[in-house]
């Protein structure tokens, strides 16, 4: 899960945007379990920016994507998390034990 | 790390600072303001500043979320906390900001049940988990942030969640930006504008900087490459007498926004007519409220919550340094009795604070050196 920890720097309080792959889809709820560059895992809001399909790299702030990137058109900058959370894009599909792992 | 090295070449950034020394009037001055406080983090953080001309000069400006928060504000949200059966939920620097007597963390060894959490969605999963408390979850942020609480709000009335509630604070950039611009202590020649905020609002809102001001404006993305493109993209509008709005974060920020969340935060929020910003004062039609439409889950609808304004410390200068007036080490109680462990100020607390962001990575030492 990310977490805020105030020890550290709030990640939100910082306006930052955490590139996340899609691991899973919930269209019904709207929520996406999603990975971040370090194997981070959350449900993420998708509302801004569905339909959205797992492989695919959301820029995430505060549990809600506000954007989607797409490597090769320009919106994945190389070096950046951005780019190394899409050179992990597949098409992995979400099984149960990760729907257990994480409930979305 | 494949495309890092490539990425940070130190050739790249050399020949970037090469080209902004080419650009720049050896006689002249330069004050560029980076508007957001993650932009701040990363110049430090990075040393982007150690590669520009000696009269480059970068001012930091009210982009922090926190640092901006009143000290009244922070009173109003620990007053919550310490309403009975009540759980306050915060984003994470929020809990170390000083009110006028204590902070969160401090109500929370009291005694309050002050929880963080990453996103409003936590603060709504724990009323959910927890319905026989009421759950207040503190909304700070700028337009970057608010969609994420809009949506949780559209969530929580969806499913009929009566024990939520936001107590909102959330502010815009716009009104601040034009507010320094009328201010007579400062002159700025050009913006860094902020990247994620302009992920939502989009480009578009910053064309009044040009329009009506006449000040250059490169919305920018948050690697150390990118800001000093920004720089010089800025710098290069100065030196051929353009302004305009130019986007250097065009791989995420389109020039339209994103629609969808700035139709779902018009529908859940209002323009507030007025909201103190510490060290700017009030300003008009600066934050958000609750829309009547979910007045329900409006915290200060449904608890009474003080609404003291309360008066800065008088040795703390933030507003000065949230202006760009001054810098944080020439504030008095800067790396003295203000640290970041025992901050008295907001940008102490934050790391994109200004004070934080100097102090963390050295900055104060090299400044009084230089001085």
């Amino acid at each position: 899960m990310i977490e805020c920890v105030a020890a550290h720097g709030c990640i939100t309080c910082g306006d930052e945007a955490i590139p996340m792959r899609v691991i899973g889809v919930d269209p019904a709820r709207i929520l996406a379990l999603c990975s971040g560059p370090d194997g981070e895992r959350c449900s993420v809001e998708i509302a801004l920016v569905e339909p959205v399909v797992p492989g695919e790299v959301l820029l995430v702030h505060a549990g809600t994507a506000l954007a989607r990137a797409v490597e090769g058109v320009g919106c994945v900058h190389p070096g950046t998390a951005l780019a190394r959370a899409a050179e992990g894009a597949g098409s992995m599909v979400l099984d149960a034990a990760e729907r257990e792992e994480v409930p979305i | 790390m494949k495309f890092v090295d490539e990425f940070r070449d130190a050739e790249l950034g050399r020949a970037l600072a090469g080209e902004i020394l080419a650009v720049v009037e050896p006689s002249r001055h330069y004050k560029i303001m980076e508007v957001c406080g993650g932009h701040t983090h990363a110049i430090y953080k990075y040393g982007v500043d150690d590669l520009l001309p000696a009269n480059v000069e970068l001012v930091h400006g009210p982009g922090c979320p926190v640092c901006v928060i009143p000290m009244g504000r922070v009173d109003d949200g620990i007053s919550l906390a310490h309403e009975p059966g009540v759980i306050f939920t915060c984003f994470g620097d929020m809990v170390r900001v000083p009110g006028s007597s204590q902070t969160l963390l401090d109500a929370r060894a009291e005694g309050a049940d002050v929880r963080i959490v990453y996103s409003p969605l936590d603060a709504l999963r724990i009323a959910k988990q927890n319905p026989d408390r009421e759950v207040v979850f503190f909304a700070i942020g700028f337009e970057t942030t608010a969609p994420s609480t809009a949506l949780t709000l559209r969530r929580a009335k969806a499913e009929n969640v009566g024990n939520f509630s936001v107590m909102c604070s959330h502010v815009t950039i716009v009104p601040p930006l034009r507010a320094l611009l009328e201010s007579p202590d400062l002159r700025l020649d050009g913006f860094i504008g902020p990247g994620h905020v302009a992920t939502i609002v989009g480009a578009r809102p910053f064309q009044f900087l040009p329009d009506q001001y006449g000040k250059p404006v490169a919305i920018s993305g948050f690697e150390p490459l990118d800001l000093l493109q920004s720089v010089l993209m800025v710098l290069r509008q100065l030196a051929e007498g353009r302004a305009e709005v130019e986007n250097q974060y065009a791989r995420v920020v389109p020039w339209e926004g994103n629609l969808r969340a700035l139709e779902i935060m018009s529908e859940v929020f209002a323009l507030r007519a007025h909201f103190e910003w510490r060290g700017l004062g009030f300003i008009s039609q600066s934050a958000l409220r609750l829309s009547d439409a979910y007045a329900e889950w409006d915290a200060e609808e449904r608890f009474s919550v003080p609404g003291v304004r309360v008066a800065d410390p008088k040795a703390c200068q933030c507003g000065e340094v949230l202006k760009g007036v001054i810098k944080p080490w020439e504030c008095k109680v800067f790396g003295t009795a203000c640290t970041p462990e025992r901050p008295i100020g907001t940008c102490m607390v934050s790391p994109e604070g200004a004070c934080a962001a100097y102090y963390n990575y050295g900055r104060f030492a090299r400044e009084r050196e230089v001085a």
